[in-house]
Parts: C-alpha cells; sequence; structure tokens
C-alpha cells in the first residue's frame, strides 16, 4: 500500500530516534522530541518495547 | 472480490518499524496487524504512528491482536471490563477489519501478565469462551477471532484444538488465526505429521495466516530432544515457508498472511534484511497462491447482530484451579517438583487430566511462565 513520503519520513526520524534512547538529539523539532519521548515511555524495563508479547504460549 | 493481503505485525516498535520502513517504501505491505492492547496503560502513542493506522484502517487494511484479555480466565475482572472498553474506544478511532485474541489464559499474577496457555475442554470453559468471544464483538463490532496456541501439554489435546477452536467461535460466526508456526512447534515436539494435524483444523474458517520464527531449547529430561519455541526472535525457518504454501489452498476464507517477529531479533542490519528477505519471500508465496484461488467471499464472518448480554459467566473452581496452576508454575524448581506439586492439587484427577501432560512440555512451561510471570514489569 502507498504511504506518503512525509509519514515515511515522520516514522523513519520517530524510530530512528527512538532505537538510540541514550543519544542526545541537538534537534529542537517537536515532532522529534515527542517522538523519542513516547518511544523512551513505551520502552519496558528489559529494553524491550511494549509491543513485544509472551506470543502464543511458547514465547 | 476478495484478495489475501501480505501483512506484517507492526507494534510502536523502534526495531520493528525500522526493519519494516524499506518494505513500507517500496509499497509492499498490504496490510498491518496492531497488537493494540499492548498501548492500553496510558502510554503516549506519537502522531506518525496514528496516522500509520489510520491510513491502513482507511482502506480497510488494519487487524487488531489481542494479548492480555484472558479469554478463559474463570472469575471476570475489572481488568477484562477495562480492555473492552478501550477496544471500544479504538475501534472508533480505528477502523478494524478484524480483531483477534489468543486461547487460554494468561497465568501472571491477575491474570493480565504471563503467558497464554491451555485450559481443559469442558461445557464450562466453552460457554465462558463463547460468552467472551460475544463481549469482544460486542466492543467492536467487526468479524473476531481467535488464534490457534502454540502451547499444549499432551497429544490429545493437540488433537482436540481445532475442534475446540470451531466450537468457541460458532456463536460469532467467527473465524481462526492458524498461526503456522505454533503449528510447527507441535509437530515438532509432538513427533507429528502435518497432512495429518492439518485435518483437524476447520480450515474454512482460516481468515488469517500467521508465520513467524521460534528457538530451539534444550531439554534436561531427555538430552536427545530439543524443544521448539514460538519466541518469534529469528528468520523465518524453510519448513514453515513450505507450510505456508502448502496451507493457503486449503482455506477458501483466507484474507490476511502476517509476518510476526519481535523486535528484541532485529537489532542489526542482518537481522533487518533478513526479515525483509522473509516478507518477500512470504509475498510470492501468497501471490502465487492468490492467482489460482477463488476469490468469491464466502463467509462475512459477522455474526446477525450485537448479543444480548447480562453478568459474565464465571466459574469458581476453575478460577481457583488457574490461580494454583500459576503459582505452582512460576514458582517450581524444576519439573520433578511441578509434578509432585501438581499430583496433591486440586487439578489431579479431574478434566485438566495432569497425570496425561508430558513431561518436556510441563518442564517447559515452566520456563515459560517464569519467563513471562512479572509481565513488562
Amino acid at each position: 500500500m502507498k504511504l506518503s513520503k512525509l509519514l515515511l519520513q515522520a516514522i523513519l526520524v520517530g524510530a530512528t530516534i527512538g532505537a538510540t534512547t541514550t543519544a542526545c538529539t541537538k534537534s529542537n523539532d517537536l515532532e522529534e522530541a515527542d517522538a523519542k519521548k513516547s518511544i523512551e515511555k513505551n520502552t519496558d524495563h528489559h529494553g524491550g518495547t511494549y509491543g513485544e508479547c509472551p506470543a502464543c504460549g511458547m514465547g | 472480490m476478495s484478495k489475501i493481503l501480505s501483512a506484517l505485525a507492526c507494534n510502536l516498535d523502534a526495531n520493528i518499524l525500522l526493519a519494516s520502513l524499506p518494505l513500507l517504501e517500496a509499497e509492499k505491505v498490504q496490510a498491518i496487524e496492531w497488537s493494540f492492547d499492548t498501548l492500553f496503560q496510558g502510554r503516549e502513542v506519537p502522531p506518525w504512528f496514528i496516522e500509520l493506522l489510520q491510513e491502513f484502517g482507511n482502506a480497510n487494511r488494519l487487524v487488531g491482536h489481542g494479548v492480555f484479555f484472558s479469554l478463559f480466565s474463570g472469575r471476570w475482572s475489572e481488568k477484562q471490563q477495562k480492555w473492552l472498553d478501550e477496544l471500544t474506544r479504538l475501534a472508533n478511532e480505528f477502523h478494524f477489519d478484524h480483531v483477534t485474541e489468543h486461547f487460554g489464559f494468561m497465568t501472571g499474577e491477575d491474570f493480565h501478565k504471563g503467558a497464554p496457555i491451555s485450559i481443559p475442554w469442558t461445557t464450562q470453559t466453552l460457554a465462558i469462551g463463547q460468552d467472551r468471544l460475544k463481549r469482544i464483538y460486542n466492543a467492536c463490532q467487526c468479524p473476531v477471532g481467535l488464534e490457534n496456541l502454540a502451547f499444549s501439554y499432551s497429544l490429545e489435546e493437540v488433537k482436540r484444538h481445532g475442534d475446540f477452536l470451531a466450537q468457541l467461535i460458532e456463536p460469532v460466526n467467527g473465524f481462526i488465526i492458524l498461526d503456522l508456526h505454533n503449528l510447527y512447534c507441535q509437530l515438532h515436539n509432538f513427533d507429528l505429521d502435518f497432512a495429518a494435524l492439518i485435518n483437524l483444523y476447520p480450515l474454512d474458517r482460516v481468515r488469517e495466516i500467521h508465520i513467524s520464527g521460534g528457538s530451539w531449547e534444550e531439554s534436561s529430561l531427555n538430552p536427545d530432544r530439543k524443544i521448539r519455541r514460538d519466541t518469534h526472535d529469528d528468520a523465518v525457518p524453510e519448513a514453515v515457508f513450505q507450510l505456508l504454501a502448502k496451507t493457503i489452498p486449503r482455506c477458501p476464507n483466507l484474507k490476511y498472511v502476517v509476518l510476526e517477529q519481535l523486535g528484541n531479533g532485529l537489532h542489526t542490519p542482518e537481522s533487518r534484511h533478513l526479515f525483509q528477505r522473509d516478507f518477500l519471500r512470504m509475498d510470492e508465496i501468497v501471490q502465487t497462491a492468490d492467482l489460482e484461488k477463488d476469490n468469491r467471499v464466502i463467509n462475512s464472518f459477522l455474526p446477525t447482530g450485537v448479543f444480548e448480554l447480562h453478568k459474565p459467566l464465571e466459574d469458581n473452581l476453575l478460577y481457583a484451579q488457574q490461580l494454583e496452576l500459576s503459582n505452582i508454575l512460576e514458582t517450581a524448581t524444576d519439573y520433578l517438583d511441578a509434578r509432585d506439586r501438581l499430583q496433591v492439587s486440586s487439578l489431579a484427577q479431574t478434566e485438566w487430566e495432569t497425570e496425561q501432560w508430558a513431561p518436556h512440555m510441563l518442564e517447559t512451561v515452566i520456563r515459560i511462565a517464569q519467563k513471562w510471570k512479572n509481565g513488562f514489569a
């Protein structure tokens, strides 16, 4: 399915910042800061994320 | 006309998103599956992720996959009602083409943590499962489905699973997710033949197929034996692709084939490349099969209307047994300790048939329960 370039760029920025949670961002861009905050909030104490799950009973 | 869509399990996970991005850019991803309840606890969702969900939802290509409802908990909980309320809210915000949950009950302290494991098939458990599926339908008002479980205590349970699923979904005219890696686990862990096992599933009820990778684990009880676990942390085995090619033609109502992998297995460029390669391989199999498919929609998987429901069904004995089993599994020091405690538990000599549980699977479920007992805390 086709997604807009703007959305794809936003995903890239959000996911990249989220993946480097120990790095400080130089950007003052509000969207980037929000993205970082959101990904960090969704990171559990084991370094995983809440998208991870016990799967289907054999996880 | 209905076509089979190649989909990704896509959650708010940096590694999954970065691994998926090249596929999204190449317009290869035709649908996404979102585990909506992993974000229920007041967590913020960035606007770009919401937009991603809306884009797919507006195109009727977003499916919701629940993890934490705990369908078979013997006692109804406030958390289950909140789960339904949240589902209603999300179903109004995003357009789900269907919503699914897992078979089983969660082993964690309040049944909303831990891992889903199986329950005995009785008239009471069937009634509870049907009651809960009706509530899920009322909450989302779109087709509702259940996923086959990877874990089984015994061979007999493996053989009955497809029939049990068929009876559970019947009142909601529901469907099943056939997870082929789960099936692969069963084939290996119980030395079964695919042709024999697949015939035990209601294949006309399959609307979604999952494929994923997993891992091998040693059994201390039998050093020659390896246990296959559905850990979703590695590339898809070739055998699972072969199962996919064999299974698609037998599922006339199939609409989604979903590649699942957890972010913890997607840290490196190599693992992301393998993930993308797996998706393209899956898509190739799907497209080839789709050309040969009769694309008439046979089943809408919608019931005739909203269900009139009163007090949720409960079973206090089942609830007590689930608590006791969870405690044993989460605290057992090893297989022998668990076996001895089960022999003097309220589950002994009951329809749980703990006496028939395969030792290597009891050992495995102890590991699963202890791995997930604290949820994500």
